[in-house]
């Protein structure tokens, strides 16, 4: 071997460690917030501790659980959010998975149309359509309900998922859907034995991501949900403000990760449809 | 089984013609190639026969029953495509029983027939794979068994060895062949490889432009291509051509030199006419064509050589293993008999 291809050798050995090196900081730093979050919710008092002595549990206690259980609501806040979110879920997709389809299958023009639309509605940023909504759902009579929280969620989701959905249809080749026609298929099965399967993977890493949406919303809630309707991200604020609110940072930490549990269990335990590759195979290859 | 028929077939796409006035007749039972250029509108009519784009004008029949208006699941045909077009979520087993399924045959049947299909093409043991486990030959294959399941009338193959490289193409070609000949059920096979073509066909449908230039037997227009677009089509290396004028009652090139009219054909003095000579149809001789050789390269079987003869150049090839160097002078005479003579107007064949 000579001293060039060593030297060059080294050198990409070099650049690996740097990267992992970088990876690990990241890492690092990316961990922590969530880190010190459960180690605040389960120690007894939380602020003014340094970090090492929240991670080494000097006082440690599930008091802050209980307290976050009982005094603040917590089924209630959570009834709402399940129900506003995974009915957000239901309706994006059965609503969105069709049209996105229909979509994909209309030539030209429409579709340009339709698809400049959908993707006209993305280039508003949502907190403008916070008051708008507020106005408009006092009128309706649809303020502080959950409807109203669920519909205004929608005007979210729907052009999202429309425009991410159609370009995962976009990806099912032409010729797989001819095979299908030549195999017997009605249109019907065109889109639910060939088509949709082929994107299933998506859809499902579609949904995962409308329901955290969803689940995390705050500002919407905020100017909507009035009293009957709160979710979790507002029902956290109860233990904000007040004379002493330093001794509630527990609680708050105990509550922000009862809030953050589902989402992280249900991102875990769908992590292998978000990464997936249905189509590999499809075509040549 | 059945034969098919394709009627005065026209096809236009917003405002261009891509299939102006097609006809074919296919017997039952026969393979036929459908052979041209790139964008000649092969894809097109085989789509058309398969029912997934409608005729412009025309009809088609399958045995003898028209089915312009009939969806491609009743037309009782099956397609390969190009690409296979297999389900990526199904596996082979289901890939090939869909059609049955769609179609609702008991279960039973389906996993009989799906069974003999796999047994026929050697995929017994990939049945429970999926597509993507597989080879491209190996999804070629899937993609014919998911045709044969059915017991179609007519199989439609677009182009499906194209994506396979040199090696597997040739043994696939074989197999191909070989399943119809257990078979016996008319195909129609889309190429642009004039070697397939040859090599696969029953009968040849060379196709430019949206035309029909000449169908027939392959040595038939190996030996009499009917114009000079079959003549320069069919054939490789591709047939030589030279101007030539009809003078003192032989053909004389545009340098002076001059051939023969062959027998039993006679041309009036003074006439243009253009001179095709296949590679392969040449031999080295003490007189005749003299020529400059520029290229030589042997292949092993064949001995491939490059001249320039009357002012153009030209490629001649030789069983024989002569030793020929570069700028080296050499004469060369057509076998006889093999000459081929066109119209340089008309563009067809004159003898
Ligand atoms: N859907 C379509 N819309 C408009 N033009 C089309 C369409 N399909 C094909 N064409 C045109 O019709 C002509 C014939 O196309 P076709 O696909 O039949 O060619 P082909 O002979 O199969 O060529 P290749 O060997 O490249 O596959 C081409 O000029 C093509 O551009
Ligand atoms: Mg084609």
């Amino acid at each position: 071997m000579t001293n060039r291809m060593m030297s060059a050798r080294l050198r990409k050995r070099g650049a690996v460690w740097i990267i992992h090196a970088l990876l690990a900081i990241w890492l690092v730093i990316s961990l922590l917030p969530p880190v010190m979050l459960i180690a605040a919710s389960l120690n007894r008092t939380a602020l003014f501790r340094s970090p090492m002595d929240l991670l080494t549990f000097r006082d440690f206690t599930l008091e802050n659980f209980t307290q976050a259980f009982t005094r603040g609501d917590f089924w209630f806040f959570f009834t709402n959010s399940v129900i506003i979110s995974a009915s957000a879920v239901v309706i994006t997709l059965v609503v969105c998975v069709p049209l996105a389809y229909g979509l994909t299958k209309i030539s030209g023009r429409a579709r340009a149309a339709v698809s400049f639309g959908v993707l006209a509605m993305r280039f508003i940023p949502y907190v403008v359509l916070a008051l708008p909504l507020f106005l408009i759902f006092v009128n309706l009579g649809l303020s502080g309900s959950r409807t109203g929280l669920l519909l205004a969620h929608l005007s979210i989701h729907i052009p999202f998922a429309t425009w991410m959905l159609v370009g995962f249809f976009d990806t099912v080749p032409q010729e797989l859907e001819e095979a299908g026609i030549v195999d017997g298929c009605n249109p019907w099965h065109l889109f639910w034995h060939v088509s949709l399967p082929v994107v299933r993977s998506g859809v499902i890493a579609l949904a995962i991501l409308v329901f955290i949406i969803s689940w995390n919303e705050y500002l919407f809630a905020l100017f909507l949900a009035g009293n009957s309707a709160q979710p979790l991200t507002v029902g956290i604020t109860r233990f904000l403000g007040g004379a002493e609110a330093g001794a509630e940072y527990g609680v708050i930490a105990a509550y922000a990760v009862l809030v953050i549990a589902p989402v992280i269990l249900f991102a875990l335990t769908a992590n292998r449809y978000i990464v997936s590759g249905m189509t590999a195979g499809a075509v040549k290859g | 089984m059945a034969g098919v028929s394709i009627r005065n077939v026209e096809k236009t796409f917003g405002e261009t013609q891509v299939i102006h006035g097609i006809n074919v007749e296919i017997a039952d039972g026969a393979f036929v190639v459908l052979v041209g250029p790139s964008g000649c509108g092969k894809s097109t009519l085989l789509r058309i026969i398969a029912g997934l784009e409608d005729v412009t004008g025309g009809q088609i029949l399958i045995g003898g029953t028209e089915v312009n208006d009939m969806a491609p699941k009743d037309r009782d045909i099956a397609m390969v495509f190009q690409n296979y077009g297999l389900y990526p979520h199904m596996t082979v087993a289901q890939n090939m029983g869909f059609a049955l399924k769609l179609a609702r045959a008991e279960t039973a049947d389906i996993a009989l027939r799906v069974g003999r299909a796999a047994e026929i093409l050697n995929l017994t043991p990939l049945l429970d794979r999926f597509p993507r486990q597989l080879s491209g030959g190996q999804r070629q294959r899937v993609a014919m068994g998911r045709a044969i399941v059915r017991n179609p009338q007519v199989f439609l193959f677009d182009e499906p060895l194209s994506n396979l490289d040199a090696k597997l193409r040739v043994q696939m070609r074989a197999e191909i062949k070989e399943l119809h000949q257990r078979l016996k059920v008319t195909t129609v096979y889309v190429t642009h490889d004039q070697i397939e073509a040859m090599t696969m066909a029953d009968m040849i449908v060379v196709m430019h432009d949206g035309v029909v230039k000449q169908a027939g037997a392959p040595l038939e227009l190996y030996d009499r291509p009917s114009n000079l677009f079959v003549a320069g089509f069919i054939g490789s290396p591709s047939m030589n051509f030279f101007a030539a004028t009809v003078t003192d009652g032989a053909l004389r090139l545009a340098d002076g030199q001059s051939l023969q009219v062959p027998e039993g054909t006679s041309l009036a003095e003074g006439l243009q006419v253009i001179v095709g000579l296949r590679p392969e149809e040449l031999v080295l001789s003490d007189h005749g064509l003299r020529a400059e050789v520029t290229l030589v390269e042997p292949t092993g079987a064949e001995l491939h050589v490059g001249a320039r003869l009357a002012g153009q150049q030209m490629t001649a090839v030789f069983r024989e293993r002569h030793s020929l160097k570069h700028g080296q002078a050499i004469a060369m005479t057509p076998l006889p008999g093999r000459m081929h003579l066109f119209d340089p107007t008309t563009q067809t064949r004159l003898n």
